[in-house]
């Protein structure tokens, strides 16, 4: 999970070193928020006791899973079109959010994880056929038949982090997406007499999707 | 209550908490792993 934030946390700091400030957050529009939290709720719910040993949790989960997910492709979408441009951060979580839809899809609804990255990260012993086993899991173990492997959880996060776990490159796009998107709202934030606006600094292409904020409303 | 900055109001913090709040549930909610569990 940590290794999913940092990017963030890295990027909001050198947009402070930047000369920007967490100002910029409140002007920073995020459209259908609400959306997007009641997703992340579902799964939260869905794939947690008691729900997820539930017999109809078992059966429809993992499309009410890919339910969520396409919730959220609804909200980059949203969120990167708000405006005459594309917002690049909104694009780059888009893709990362789709390349994860994808893999997990084409595998009825789970994501297929590496057994070789698994025990990287957790150990041999962790490496079960019965982990994934008598409950709703979002994951399964990856095999030689698993479509879009190499869209699956394969990256190993170092074991020194705490909470490590396994990402897929959809994952990692996520992280860089977000963290563009915490960068430039952050820089955002900045006093107008001390620079120049985000747009002139970055390029017309890098909007963070808020028209009212890059005009320096 | 008094706030050192204008963006620190009650309003502003609760903006701000949208912004993190949401940044959490796409990085956490979007990625496939269990993150939450």
């Amino acid at each position: 999970m940590l290794a999913l934030l940092l990017p963030s946390v890295f990027a909001t700091l050198a947009g402070l070193a930047s000369g920007g400030s967490l100002s910029g957050w409140r002007r920073a529009r995020l459209d259908w928020w609400p959306l997007l939290v009641l997703a992340f709720l579902a799964e939260v719910v869905l794939y947690d006791p008691p729900v997820n040993q539930q017999p109809w949790a078992l059966v429809f989960g993992p499309w009410i899973w890919v339910l969520a997910r396409l919730a959220m492709l609804a909200v980059c979408l949203r969120n990167a079109r708000t405006g005459p441009q594309w917002s690049v951060p909104w694009l780059v979580m888009f893709l990362g959010l789709a390349l994860n839809a994808v893999v997990i899809v084409a595998n009825a609804g789970h994501m297929p994880q590496s057994p070789a990255a698994a025990a990287m990260v957790w150990g041999d012993a962790y490496v079960q056929p019965e982990r994934y086993a008598d409950q709703l899991e979002n994951v399964v173990w990856m095999t030689d038949e698993t479509p879009f492997a190499w869209l699956g959880d394969i990256l190993p996060e170092p074991a020194w982090l705490p909470h490590p776990n396994v990402l897929s490159i959809g994952d990692v796009l996520l992280a860089i997406g977000v963290a563009i998107w915490t960068f430039l709202i952050t820089c955002e934030g900045r006093a107008p007499a001390r620079s120049a606006p985000v747009q002139a600094t970055h390029g017309p292409a890098l909007r963070t999707g808020d028209p009212r904020a890059e005009a320096g409303a | 209550m008094q706030f050192g900055h204008k963006w620190a109001r009650p309003s502003n913090l609760a903006r701000i908490a949208v912004v993190v709040v949401s940044a959490m549930a796409m990085l956490l909610g979007g990625s496939a792993g269990h993150y939450w569990g």
